[in-house]
């Protein structure tokens, strides 16, 4: 009985820590776009992305809330979210995705990472591979990451009158600062 | 002993399995860390006008918006004068500046028998958001100035007019919105001694969005029956129908309305005004624009 005790004490205490310890996660993550068209530049941040990685299952997960993008015009940002997000219907968008680097991501260091996944965007869920950065620190990881975004991928209509006003592809900047989970 | 190897066995793919089943994909478990969506202001119309009338749209700080509206001549004239188009009836322009978040200044001036010349401010003093607050809140008021040549000299004080408005919106859903409007008019000096200079009145507009980008708007300004019967006549309360088109900065708004004048000490004077149901209507139309400063 003595050894069932043990074994079950070895078993719980694995399956509990392993998974955890390189699990961070980030609250007040950013992330930026910036459209540019013959009108009109629209630059737009978020401050408030969440974000979880892991490093040794080479998982990351984002959810962006979209009410939170702030533009410098008040009636951009109602613009953005009514006519063209409508977040009142799809209030998030999504990340899920693998994290492919030649290096074990254990050591502190900057890495060149190729992240793939999902992101849903608008409700529309489409496969993506982006290129990117992970800065592990002593305590800390830094993700970062630019990539391009499609309007029309995503079914983000622009209509006639505004084509020259909004780009058919904005540039998206994304930096996240992790901290271990507790 | 064998027994003992097996049970331990056994207990490891159990905790397996459950550890397994704990560890949800991260996105699950981000999920559950996600707040719901902030606060954020609706605005019940695409502008500042419905039709006519103010809205609860409330100009941001620094936003400066630039508006003209064109009144042609009576539809009801036929095809010789164009259906009205041949005759520019009355032409308003206008530029309003937003002070702070919550109050605005403008400026305004119709080029109306009177030579309307117009101030005002608007203050929002309860915006809707998309679920704390139900409905906005604003008030809207100013003095217009008759900047006409008198035959006569006359007092200053007799060209003055006052406006005084509340204005109650609410967005009901991502289509449809309304607003009550009650007013006040003061108007200094007026034709005869039967016309009443105080004026009480209140609008009922409704919004509908056809699409994200257009909206049918309708809009009748009730004057109560205050006055004198004989000078009093429902039909020519305001009626106006209209159209708005935004693209961005910009928004278009046709319409078409039996009040001849523009700013709210005009079209609550009913006899101003045409009876709507007799086809004498006016087509109108309204440019704004809005600069970020």
């Amino acid at each position: 009985m003595k050894q069932v005790i043990i074994g079950l004490a070895i078993l719980l205490l694995g399956s509990t820590t392993v998974f955890s310890q390189h699990k961070y996660r980030a609250d007040k993550g950013f992330v930026s776009f910036f459209s540019s068209a013959p009108l009109e530049d629209i630059y737009a941040e978020n401050k408030t992305v969440i974000s979880l990685v892991d490093l040794v299952k080479r998982e990351i997960a984002f959810v962006v809330t979209i009410a939170d993008f702030q533009f410098e015009k008040s009636l951009m940002q109602e613009h953005f979210n009514e006519k063209y997000m409508e977040s009142h219907k799809y209030p998030k968008a999504t990340f899920e995705g693998t994290i492919s680097s030649p290096d074990e991501l254990k050591e502190p260091g900057t890495y060149t990472v190729t992240v793939t996944g999902e992101l849903t965007i608008h409700g529309v869920t489409k496969t993506v591979e982006v290129e990117g950065t992970i800065m592990v620190g002593e305590s800390e990881v830094v993700a970062s990451s630019e990539f391009k975004v499609k309007l029309e991928d995503y079914k983000v209509k622009v209509p006639r009158l505004v084509v020259r006003n909004i780009a058919e592809e904005v540039q998206v900047k994304v930096r996240l600062t992790y901290y271990p989970v507790q | 002993m064998k027994y003992r190897l097996l049970l331990i066995g056994m207990f490891s793919i159990v905790l397996t399995v459950a550890s397994n089943a704990q560890e949800k994909n991260l996105l699950d478990e981000l999920s559950t860390h996600a707040k719901a969506s902030s606060e954020q202001y609706v605005s019940a119309f695409k502008s500042t006008r419905l039709v006519l009338g103010p809205t609860t749209v409330q100009l941001s700080a620094k936003e400066l918006q630039f508006r003209v509206s064109h009144l042609f001549g009576l539809m009801s004239d036929g095809i010789q004068e164009l259906f009205g188009l041949d005759q520019i009836y009355n032409v308003d322009i206008a530029l309003d500046y937003g002070l702070t978040n919550w109050l605005s200044a403008g400026i305004a001036r119709s080029s109306d028998y009177d030579k309307t010349l117009q101030t005002g401010v608007q203050l929002a003093i309860l915006k809707q958001t998309t679920s704390a607050q139900w409905f906005s809140l604003s008030y809207a008021g100013g003095v217009n100035i008759r900047t006409r040549k008198y035959e006569i000299e006359r007092p200053f004080i007799e060209r003055l007019e006052y406006e005084h408005l509340v204005l109650l919106s609410r967005k009901f859903n991502h289509q449809f919105s309304a607003q009550v409007t009650p007013g006040w008019v003061n108007l200094n000096r007026v034709p005869t001694t039967a016309h009443p200079h105080s004026l009480w009145y209140t609008a009922l507009g409704v919004s509908y969005a056809l699409t994200p980008s257009t909206t049918l708007n309708g809009e009748y300004t009730y004057v109560w029956p205050t006055f004198n019967d004989g000078l009093y006549d429902g039909g020519k309360n305001g009626l106006s129908v209209g159209v708005d088109i935004e693209t961005g900065g910009h928004v278009f708004q046709l319409f078409v309305t039996n009040a001849t004048r523009l700013q709210p000490s005009g079209f609550a004077a009913q006899w101003n005004n045409n009876v709507f149901f007799d086809g004498d209507i006016h087509f109108g139309f309204s440019i704004m624009r809005s600069f970020s400063l």
